[in-house]
């Protein structure tokens, strides 16, 4: 456990020295900010509410699970994993008495930890600029309950961006994986609508479930559990592709 | 006698043909084994396996008596290591790329961090970023990284790569003074021969990725001149 603390705490102090966190903050803003400026005009000049209090935060979460922390998620790995691999530091990093099993359990929880804090950003960001939008009432448990089940699905995102990582050579070319995967599955979604719980995207929109006005209980925590064993899933792939590079 | 190393028929063939087949040696506590043999001779190929980089395709490599396919981290808790080129994280400090080392040992402090960087004359950069490194910078602090946890065993491959002479000088004090001082255990490959016959005490042969010879430096320079004319002899002979 100690070696896998050191590794964890490793990876995230790398992380946390990339211009990457950097760049999503202002990312996150900006969208934010653009989110915020057409609601208000919409809301002003249009006579139309297209979003309260409670509205605007969620109204955000699509935007940024579906597209912003993807995108972040699939850079952090590239950059973890291809990265480090490209510039040779990847044996500074396996040279430490920690197993191949606790460096990558490190590396995807740093990941994981980078897209959740992302997203709890988001949701404090969008709150703030939820209190001067609007007039109606504000919902935080639910808005809460739905940025949270939103991490399971990115932990899952997260854990694709890293096996494809793993299998491609190279950054541009897992960039491109990472893009073309996720668009794979975004369109199955909409081809066979009826299999579409069962892909690991579909989670994604599983805030819809927590903020509608009856809470669908079963369905939520089977898509939970679909998510879940999809990171178990990528989880096991990526470690067994990871354990068997040759450096 | 305490075995540190011990290999015991290590096998690995790439896909060009080339690689190690049936490498066995062993080295003692405080012993400073010198890795020779020319360019694809298989000695970063073994000093991988060893470390746990690349798998063997048979073939057994304990470290302290522990298997590194097996119970790796036991393996390399006590070992220090340089495989290949010295790969720093550039966008960290000298200081901050030694935490990240020192932070799988519950023991090591700030100040012995400083101590090694002092050891291996880096200290005044600690706060510089490694991305503007020379080489033998970042080989000085490749050492110092692998020293930080005062460990056991050090594998270094090609530790004097990029050095001046002074560095040269002040590594092979530290190698000598640390398997005296400490008895730690050292595996050295290094194309610099000279410097092997003046700190090596044990030497083993690596040609075509056969181990042909292994010997104490002593018996060897009983025998011959020097150690560049008992290695071209071994070569021509096996090789």
């Amino acid at each position: 456990m100690a070696e896998f603390k050191a590794a964890y705490i490793n990876e995230l102090y790398k992380l946390s020295k990339r211009k990457k966190i950097t760049v999503s903050v202002i990312m996150s803003l900006s969208v934010i900010a653009v989110g915020a400026l057409i609601t208000c005009t919409v809301n002003s000049f249009m006579g139309i509410n297209l979003a309260g209090k409670s509205e605007f935060s969620i109204m955000m979460l699509p935007v940024f699970v579906n597209i912003v922390i993807p995108l972040f998620a699939a850079f952090v790995c590239i950059d973890i994993f291809c990265g480090e691999l490209s510039g040779g530091t990847i044996k500074t990093t396996l040279l430490a008495p920690a197993s191949r099993l606790k460096v990558f359990l490190a590396k995807t929880a740093a990941a994981t930890t980078f897209s959740t804090a992302m997203l709890m950003f988001a949701m404090l960001v969008s709150f703030a600029v939820s209190v001067v939008i609007g007039h109606t009432e504000f919902k935080v448990l639910r808005i809460f309950a739905a940025y949270i089940v939103s991490a399971v699905p990115l932990c899952a995102v997260c854990l694709m961006a890293a096996l494809v990582c793993n299998i491609a050579k190279g950054s541009g070319m897992s960039f491109m994986l990472c893009f073309i995967v996720f668009m794979v599955f975004k369109t199955f979604e909409v081809i066979y609508p009826a299999y579409s719980t069962f892909f690991f995207t579909s989670g994604l929109s599983m805030y819809v479930l927590v903020y509608a006005p009856l809470i669908g209980f079963a369905k939520l925590l089977r898509m939970l559990l679909v998510s879940a064993g999809w990171c178990i899933m990528l989880f096991s792939a990526g470690y067994m592709v990871f354990e068997t590079k040759e450096i | 006698m305490d075995k540190a190393i011990q290999i015991t028929d290590l096998c690995k063939k790439y896909k060009n043909g080339r690689g190690i087949e049936n490498v066995g040696f062993c080295v003692d506590r405080g012993e400073i084994f010198g890795f020779l043999g020319p360019n694809g001779a298989g000695k970063t190929t073994a000093m991988k396996i060893i470390t746990g980089l690349i798998k063997a395709d048979s073939g057994k490599a304990m470290i302290n008596g522990y298997d590194v396919a097996e119970e790796y981290e036991n393996a390399m808790k006590s070992v220090g290591t340089i495989i290949e080129a010295v790969a720093p994280f550039g966008y960290l400090t000298a200081y901050e790329n030694m935490r990240l080392r020192a932070r799988y040992y519950s023991n090591v402090t700030d100040e012995r961090i400083d101590e090694c960087l002092n050891m291996t004359g880096i200290y005044k950069f600690k706060n510089e970023k490694t991305k503007g490194f020379s080489l033998g910078m970042k080989q000085r602090l490749g050492i110092s990284m692998a020293i930080v946890s005062n460990p056991s065993v050090l594998i270094l491959d090609e530790p004097l790569n990029g050095l001046d002479v002074e560095g040269m000088v002040d590594m092979r004090k530290l190698i000598c003074g640390m398997s005296e001082k400490y008895k730690t255990s050292f595996l050295i490959s290094s194309h610099l021969i000279h410097d092997v016959e003046l700190t090596c005490t044990k030497i083993g042969i690596l040609y075509n990725g056969k181990m042909i010879d292994v010997d104490y430096t002593e018996n060897v320079l009983k025998n011959y001149s020097s150690l560049e004319n008992y290695y071209l002899s071994e070569v021509d002979i096996n090789g």
